[in-house]
């Protein structure tokens, strides 16, 4: 497989089991075990669209136990001979090469992967991709001159790797207590993106943006915003280096 | 297309609880964090090949890291 890899460097890898569940999108080429009309391979992917079940393959890395996964789009893109190029919205783990032999199953004809290319997953898209060699690039520009304009544009932020789960900006003089793995009250908050469920991952920020913890809301937005005391979010995994904010607890 | 899949990245209403101040003593804006604390703190989109593993496309990251900062020790996994 080919394509988009998101790298996460340091502490960023602590909120490696949140960029897990991100979506994914593919583009890819099947092959078809005999001649197929191109209108029968796109309503055998419209069958395939939506929620479907799936098996995890032998060799995969969790349970075999039968589980459902959506398909946002499964489209046809080119169609040559048994050779088919096609495009799919996916939840995170989905096997995308069961799907293709799903395919298969429902023409009757068989149908296996020869390729295939990740083109987004979650918050990235495949033009934000850089080679190895753009990143040993950066870091001799960075080293020689000084100049970190290349290493800025290949070195994104931490936050833009959470930037589909929901913002709460707090106070700076509760960031160090949640650096120390405290739960969020109400009262360290100073504003937060609505909507937000009970029981949702969130973004716990630092009024400059920086990105201290993450955790699960334990109330919804309208008691987030109304309530006056209580704990908002329990702090799951915290991102921000310990030392970084002054201890202002008593 | 691409709504289908990044769907949860939809704007949200900002709800403002009470107002406060940054202190600019410490912190830094994630867009200008000193490169040393970025590197340490950062997300980095390669373009995996053909051939090598996600594994060793990482391993060889972290190597090429490493060798730029020689004498830190930041730990860099996927």
């Amino acid at each position: 497989m080919t394509g988009v890899l998101v790298v996460l460097t340091g502490s960023a890898t602590n909120i490696m089991s949140y960029t897990h569940t991100f979506n994914k999108e593919y583009v890819g080429v099947g092959e078809i075990h005999s001649k197929v009309k191109e209108a029968r391979v796109k309503s055998a992917m419209k069958e395939l669209t939506g929620e479907i079940y799936q098996r995890p393959p032998v060799r995969s890395a969790v349970s075999r136990r039968l589980r459902t996964r959506e398909i946002f789009y499964f489209d046809l893109l080119e169609m040559k001979d048994r050779r088919f190029l096609f495009k799919v919205g996916t939840e995170s783990g989905t096997y995308v090469r069961k799907l293709i032999n799903d395919l298969g199953l429902l023409l009757r004809t068989g149908a296996h992967m020869a390729e295939l290319r990740r083109t987004i997953d979650g918050p990235f898209v495949e033009q934000d991709a850089h080679s190895m060699w753009d990143v040993a690039a950066s870091l001799e520009l960075y080293q020689r001159n000084g100049d970190d304009s290349l290493l800025r544009k290949i070195f994104l932020p931490v936050e833009n790797a959470v930037a589909t789960f929901p913002s709460i900006y707090i106070k700076d003089s509760a960031v160090a207590s949640v650096c120390h793995g405290a739960s969020l009250a109400v009262g360290g908050i100073s504003s937060f993106e609505e909507p937000i469920a009970q029981h949702e991952i969130v973004a716990i920020k630092s009024l400059k943006g920086e990105l201290v913890a993450m955790g699960r809301a334990n109330k919804d937005s309208s008691a987030l915003a109304a309530d006056k005391t209580g704990m908002a979010v329990a702090v799951e995994r915290v991102v921000m280096d310990r030392n970084l904010y002054p201890k202002m607890w008593r | 297309m691409l709504e289908g899949v990044r769907k949860s990245q939809k704007t949200r209403k900002l709800i403002v609880r009470e107002e406060s101040e940054p202190s600019w003593e410490y912190g830094h804006n994630p867009r200008s964090r000193p490169v040393d604390l970025l590197m340490n703190l950062a997300t980095v989109v390669l373009d995996k090949q053909k051939g090598p593993t996600s594994h060793d496309v990482v391993a060889t990251f972290k190597r090429l890291i490493k060798i730029d900062r020689a004498g830190h020790t930041g730990t860099l996994v996927i």
